[in-house]
């Protein structure tokens, strides 16, 4: 019970060290890799909203936008890395408004499949338990007609058999 | 030929000697157990045999027939056959016995007749010497005839022709007999609690038919049963019946033998044999007219004699009781009869009662041992029954069938009156002994209620010749296991049966005769609903019908099935039990119980009916516990969008970037390239 109390803590502590982990990684980067850095913080900023604001304990919301959103940052930070890794370089990129719409257009798509993708499998499997649920209670009824309504019950067997 | 209305002329089959024609009735030939018919021998012509119909309701004596069947004397009518006949005017079957017919009229139509006097000669020539015959023939056989009497000898007075003893067999010995020819105590008793009686019994009926003749009428004409036996008290047999009348000297002796009211004084066949032969015996007289030097006064009458003091006390409980309990009777033995044997005996009486620590009726009991104290061969008197020992089985019979007397019957075992008779038989006792035993274990048979024991058990092991006497059965003269199976099976064809083949009867009269522990019938009591009743019933007319048929039993098969359908409902599934039912009603037709038993009572299909039932169940949980699952999905959507549906989300977002991510990568590497 203890153990199990604890794991949620820890799982917690895990994530917040993740965090200081990547702060780290960012800060120990920053001083040689300040274009791309800047580059991904500014264009991961969606990503960075849905993060503070999702509330699901798995943070699903988070990995859908923040892959798509990835996804769409990912052909600029190449293009930084091959064009040189310059603060001019980058400035230029972002002063693209293609650039913007890319970024934030993928994090949109990733957004979406958030918005619909659940729902349309929920629809799914509702439906799949529906037609499980009707096979269960024909099951129950065959059940009951082939041992009786004492089928249902925890009354004793010997008390069955007496009739009592 | 076989007997039907539409052919009367044909006989009913009697046995396998004999056939009775009920269209020909004989009355001049009735017995005290039912109406005579003409009979003949089977497959003769001439109607040389009649036959006796026990309806009268008196048990006939069936246990006797094998002693009756060695008898083989010119003056005893030859029993030719016996057994249970269905007696057509009724459909109901009684059992008959077939007698060769008498070669003459009875010796008197009724007791009272007169007729003219015959010579010392003749007498002992044609009337005591075959007389006695009879007499010893029964005495070798070891069977009491219990019906010696003027009307029951067939004889033409005077003639040259045998007389014959008529017939005994149809009602219990002393049941048609006045008190005449019955000796003191057994004309005391009722008629039909006289009991079988002894061997001087015979001896005394017959001393009482010879005085008859001897004086051409009867002396005690116009006197009641009563009133005959009180005479006898007072005077004796012998003065009662002779009186002042003149005889030659040696029917003197004779009669002096004959009847002596002392049974161990009373003449038997051997000495009758002896004084035919010459041999002139001297009989004692006997002390039943001792009288006391004072009289005593009770119920308003004088008594000077033990006998009719104890005969009057049985008839005034209270006053007999306070006469015992303040010592006057005591008193009265020990200073004016000088009595002190009757006057100890009367002490054991009150301690015996005692020693029994019952206080139920406790007047009754008091005076009635009191009356057996002071009147020991005397008939036991108990609350208005006056009965030897030796007739309370038969008193049983009556009482079990009609409701007479049955409580009163079951005080007197209860209560030991038949031991303490016994034991106050003084020199006699060692013979009664076992009749003692006999009632001590009746007591106990009586005291357990359960079924199989209680009074009916105790009717069938003091009468072993009696038919089972279930109201179910009665109109087919059951003696036999075997023949219970047979008649249970016609009463299940007949459509008027009763809710099970069983009842207190029918199970008392198997522990009895078949020997059955009273143990199996324990099941029989409990609810209807419950299988062991069934079962039960089941297992013992299977064993039955194994023992001893009919092969098939259809009847009794179907009788049983309602009382099987508990039994068939411990099957739990609905299946398995609708294909037994099937195969129950088969078996049933088929009328084989065995094969029923096996179908109804198979454990371990009992066994594993319920191992299946038990995983059903637990399959029925396990559907329950998912239908829960997935109605709380059902109803919480947002679980299902949050559990399944953005998961998959994540993932096909993370699909979908990988594959931008790889173009993005090798569209870089393809511009790098072309550079």
């Amino acid at each position: 019970m203890a153990k199990a109390q604890a794991q949620p803590g820890e799982k917690k502590r895990g994530g917040k060290g993740r965090i200081v982990l990547i702060m780290i990684v960012i800060g120990a980067a920053m001083p040689f890799m300040m274009p791309t850095v800047t580059l991904v913080l500014l264009g991961m900023l969606p990503t960075i909203v849905v993060l503070l604001t999702d509330q699901d304990h798995d943070r699903s919301s988070t990995a859908a936008v923040g892959m798509m959103n990835f996804a769409g940052v990912t052909p600029f930070v190449i293009d930084l890395w091959v064009k040189g890794q310059t603060m001019e370089n980058t400035f230029h990129m972002l002063g693209d408004s293609s650039t913007w719409l890319i970024m934030l257009g993928a994090a949109g798509i990733g957004q979406l499949i958030v918005f619909a993708i659940p729902q349309a499998m929920a629809s799914l499997a509702l439906a799949r338990a529906e037609s499980r649920l009707t096979i269960l209670k024909d099951n129950l009824e065959q059940l009951r007609a082939a041992w009786g309504p004492d089928v249902a019950t925890t009354k004793p067997v010997d008390k069955i058999v007496r009739g009592e | 030929m076989v007997y039907s209305s539409q052919n009367p002329s044909a006989g009913l089959l009697l046995g396998s000697r004999a056939e009775i024609l009920p269209g020909q009735p004989a009355p001049d030939l009735n017995g005290a157990g039912g109406p005579a018919f003409a009979a003949r021998t089977r497959g003769g012509t001439a109607s040389d045999l009649f036959a006796i119909i026990c309806n009268s309701g008196f048990p006939p004596r069936i246990d006797a027939v094998p002693s009756m069947r060695t008898i083989d004397h010119s003056s005893v009518l030859r029993m030719v056959d016996s057994g249970p006949v269905l007696w057509p005017q009724d459909d109901t079957q009684y059992y008959a016995f077939a007698y060769q017919r008498p070669s003459a009229p009875r010796m008197k139509t009724s007791i009272d007749e007169v007729h003219p006097l015959i010579s010392e000669d003749a007498v002992n020539h044609f009337f005591v010497t075959p007389m006695v015959g009879a007499l010893g023939a029964f005495e070798r056989s070891g069977m009491v005839h219990g019906a010696i009497r003027t009307t029951n000898i067939f004889w033409r007075i005077g003639s040259s022709t045998v007389p014959q003893l008529g017939e005994c067999m149809s009602s219990p010995p002393g049941v048609g007999q006045p008190a005449l020819f019955e000796t003191i105590e057994r004309g005391m008793s009722m008629p039909l609690g006289r009991g079988t009686g002894k061997h001087v019994d015979d001896c005394y009926a017959f001393g009482v038919c010879l005085a008859l003749l001897l004086m051409g009428q009867n002396p005690l004409q116009g006197m009641d049963d009563f009133a005959i036996t009180q005479m006898k008290i007072e005077r004796g047999s012998f003065a009662a019946l002779t009186g002042n009348k003149r005889l030659a000297a040696s029917h003197i002796e004779l009669l002096r033998g004959l009847l002596a009211d002392d049974a161990r004084q009373r003449w038997t066949a051997n000495d009758l044999e002896q004084w035919l032969n010459g041999r002139r015996l001297t009989p004692k007289n006997t002390d039943s007219g001792r009288r006391a030097q004072r009289l005593t006064e009770f119920a308003g009458k004088e008594y000077y004699q033990v006998r009719p003091l104890a005969a009057a006390m049985a008839h005034h409980v209270g006053e007999a009781a306070q006469m015992i309990e303040n010592g006057v009777l005591d008193k009265w033995l020990r200073r004016a009869m000088g009595d002190e044997d009757r006057a100890n005996a009367l002490e054991e009486a009150k301690s015996s009662l005692k020693e029994t620590g019952k206080n139920a009726n406790y007047e009754e009991q008091l005076v009635a041992r009191a009356c057996i104290a002071l009147d020991p061969v005397g008939p036991i008197r108990y609350r208005g029954l006056s009965v030897m020992p030796g007739g309370v089985a038969a008193m049983l019979i009556e009482g079990v069938m009609h409701g007479h007397n049955l409580q009163v019957l079951s005080e007197i075992i209860l209560s030991q009156l038949v031991t303490f008779w016994v034991e106050m038989q003084g020199d006699e006792k060692k013979e009664d002994l076992p009749l003692a035993q006999q009632f001590e274990r009746m007591r106990g048979v009586i005291e357990r209620v359960s079924l199989g024991n209680g009074i009916e058990r105790a009717v069938y092991e003091l009468n072993p010749g009696i038919p089972c006497l279930s109201p179910a059965l009665r109109a087919h003269f059951v003696t036999s296991p075997k023949a219970l199976t047979a008649a249970l099976e016609r009463v299940a064809n007949s459509g008027n049966r009763m809710a099970e083949p069983m009842d207190r009867h029918i199970a008392a009269f198997l522990v009895a005769r078949d020997r059955r522990s009273e143990t199996i019938f324990e099941p029989m009591t409990t609810p209807e609903h419950l299988p062991r009743r069934g079962l039960a019933l089941l297992a013992l007319y299977a064993d039955l019908q194994q023992k001893y048929g009919p092969e098939s039993m259809p009847g009794i098969a179907a009788w049983l099935l309602p009382r099987l359908e508990p039994a068939i409902q411990r099957y739990l599934g609905k299946t398995l039990r609708e294909k037994l039912q099937t195969q129950m009603r088969e078996a049933a037709l088929g009328g084989s119980l065995a094969a029923l038993q096996r179908i109804v009572d198979d454990q371990s299909r009992v066994e594993y009916d319920q191992q299946q039932f038990r995983a059903a169940r637990m399959l029925y949980l396990n559907i329950m516990k998912e239908i829960a699952n997935i109605e709380h999905k059902l109803n919480n959507r947002d679980i299902v969008v949050r559990g399944i549906g953005k998961p998959m989300a994540a993932s096909l977002s993370s699909f979908l970037a990988i594959i931008l991510i790889f173009v993005a990568i090798l569209r870089a590497v393809w511009q790098n390239m072309g550079m």
